[in-house]
């Protein structure tokens, strides 16, 4: 029976904000400190975070290539209680995927998740399909070298150093881009609001690291990187391509690059950037930087957050996950994957794979039978679906993505880390109702649980899709 | 303005907002912190052509319902919410404000724009990205949910 009227409501909302308990401590001073720690992470951010990670110290791992959902009907996925009828938005065939380890087995490995001196390691994209990038990290987000690990091998050498500029306090290394004959990186400070960055390269083959110049202004907030036989390339977060030659020398930017974005060299699209989550849109254009070769892509009217490369976009439609070649043709949505998440791209062995989170599976749906992804990979041109990590009986988990500044290789998890859930009874009036209308409403006692993660910490799951087999058409 | 300004002259206003936003005053400061600081990364541009409080407003409402928040939520709290919660600074109907946290984030948010930022469901529908038609089904579910009585009059007045 409804016995409130909206007059209540108007009132207990504006009671409640004048109620509200006041922020802790200075709120510019807390801002900064988020700035801080968001270093490693800061362009990323941009992107949707997915899933979280232990490694992460409690913070989160990301997802390239996102975007912010466009809605779409249905119920929203809270992750809760193990109890009321939970709707899943999922096709029960879709769901029905199999672990990455038996679909490409070949393409998954065990690392450590440190290396010997307790440097924590972070996988950043895989250079072939037997070594993995990766930068060590002496302390939360701060890399201090880069390393080339040996799936065969099973071991670990040093590429370069990534040392911090002369005179330069709070500097944090940023995302990393392997190139044809370079790796190269940038960095900043992040914890000033300093508009500064400066870009290194050291040989691919390892060596040691050269600064090859700075940029302040517009231009020093990079979103990609990029790196060619003479140059590094760039994209500020308003748009537009810059170069700067390795020897060193002003930068400038590329001629026909405004409002265009990186998305791996030589490739740009006119969506992305830095407000690519808060700023949905679909791109539609591919422009080839070398050849100057413009696509139009072929976007239909219900598609959102559509990511071209060169053979396969990735987008949303209708809430279920889509993927298309830029000419339109091929076109298919996978219903149960991406609803209410962001496709990304990846980078595999024969081009770009799209990369989905899994939602809509309630706790209840993933028990001792039954795997239940946290994301799944796919691949537009054989089908494939690989699913990434394990959902808890509880319905979390977490998993991590390579940070390089181009679509990573590299998915990976901490198998060890476990969900340790508290359950108590309490009444079921009190949890959220996520069911559809006209679902079973729970009554009475129900048990609801609370989740902190335990474990965890030596080990990481690596996926490598570089290592999955070429396919034989 | 500068950045700085503007978190100073607005950060407690909006820090309310997170908080009716959210319902708990650690994810209020959370999406109030997080929403601050994408301004911040876009302070140059947004000062020149648009409303600081209009885009921070929107940045926190979207990220409210998003992907991200809710399966940070979920890593942090499993999203029980807190039976016991009382409030003793609420004079009116703490049994209400108790089950608008029963509700999923964008039927919250939906409320919340619509009864206490007072927009249309045209306005809501663009801000949060979604159809007029998921703002209006979503807020029927929510208000039915609290037993929020809605007369046709009353919708076409807020309307």
């Amino acid at each position: 029976m409804n016995d409130r009227s909206e007059a209540e409501l108007i009132r207990v909302l504006a009671d409640a904000a004048d109620a509200a308990p006041g922020p802790e401590g200075d709120l510019v001073e807390t801002v900064r400190m988020r700035w801080r720690r968001r270093a490693r992470r800061r362009l990323q951010s941009a992107f949707a975070v997915l899933g979280v990670l232990a490694v992460v110290g409690g913070g989160t791992a990301v997802a390239r290539g996102a975007f912010f959902r466009g809605g779409g009907e249905g119920d929203v996925f809270t992750a809760v209680t193990p109890t009321a009828a939970q709707s899943s938005a999922l096709d029960p065939d879709v769901v029905d995927i199999r672990p990455v380890s038996e679909i490409w087995p070949s393409a998954v490995f065990k690392i450590p998740a440190a290396a010997a001196d307790g440097w924590k390691y972070r996988p950043i994209t895989g250079l072939s399909a037997t070594q993995l990038l990766l930068s060590a990290e002496s302390s939360f987000e701060k890399a201090g070298r880069l390393e080339v690990y040996d799936t065969t091998a099973g071991r670990s050498t040093v590429l370069t150093q990534m040392p911090a500029p002369e005179g330069v306090k709070g500097y944090f290394a940023q995302d990393v881009e392997v190139g044809t004959d370079y790796v190269a990186w940038w960095g900043e400070t992040p914890n000033t609001p300093d508009k500064w960055a400066d870009f290194w390269v050291a040989p691919r083959t390892g060596g040691p690291a050269r600064r090859v110049g700075e940029v302040t202004g517009a231009l020093a907030e990079v979103t990609r990187l990029g790196v060619t036989r003479d140059s590094v390339v760039w994209s500020a977060g308003d748009g537009g391509i810059y170069r700067m030659p390795l020897g060193g020398g002003a930068s400038e930017r590329i001629e026909g690059t405004e409002g265009l974005h990186l998305l791996t060299w030589p490739w740009a699209a006119d969506a992305g950037g830095k407000d690519e989550e808060t700023v949905p849109g679909n791109q539609t254009r591919l422009v080839n930087l070398e050849t100057g070769q413009t696509t139009e892509v072929d976007v239909q009217e219900e598609v959102k957050g559509l990511r071209c490369g060169p053979v396969w976009c990735f987008g949303a439609e209708g809430g279920a996950a889509l993927a298309q070649r830029p000419d339109g043709s091929d076109r298919r949505t996978l219903p149960g994957l991406g609803e209410g998440s962001e496709p990304s791209l990846l980078t595999g062995g024969t081009g770009f794979l799209g990369f989905f989170g899994v939602l809509g599976v309630g706790p209840q749906e993933a028990d001792e039978n039954r795997y239940v992804p946290l994301a799944v990979v796919y691949d537009p041109a054989t089908g494939a679906t690989a699913g990434i990590g394990e959902r808890d009986r509880n319905g979390g988990g977490g998993f991590g993505v390579g940070i390089s500044s181009s679509p990573t290789s590299i998915v990976y998890w901490d198998a060890d880390e476990k969900q340790a859930q508290e359950c108590e009874q309490v009444d079921a009036t009190s949890l959220p109702l996520t069911g559809p209308s006209g679902a079973p409403t729970p009554t009475g006692k129900v048990r609801a649980c609370t989740t902190t993660q335990k474990g965890g910490g030596k080990e990481f799951t690596v996926v490598n899709l570089l290592a999955v087999p070429a396919i034989t058409q | 303005m500068e950045f700085t300004d503007f978190v100073a002259v607005r950060g407690s206003a909006l820090y309310r907002y997170g908080y009716v936003l959210t319902g708990n005053a650690e994810d209020a400061a959370d999406l109030t912190q997080e929403a601050l600081m994408r301004l911040g990364d876009a302070w140059s541009r947004i000062r020149k052509k648009d409303d600081p409080e209009g885009y921070v407003r929107t940045t926190m409402a979207r990220l409210h319902i998003s992907l991200w928040r809710r399966l940070r939520r979920e890593r942090l709290v499993a999203a029980v919410p807190e039976a016991a919660y009382t409030d003793d600074h609420l004079g009116g109907d703490t049994g209400l404000w108790n089950e608008l946290k029963t509700l999923p984030p964008k039927q919250r948010a939906v409320l919340v724009l619509r009864y206490y930022e007072d927009l249309s469901d045209q306005e809501i529908a663009e801000l949060l990205g979604i159809s007029r038609g998921t703002v209006r089904s979503q807020a029927a579910r929510a208000l039915d949910k609290l037993r929020v009585r809605v007369t046709e009059a009353e919708t076409e007045a807020v309307r």
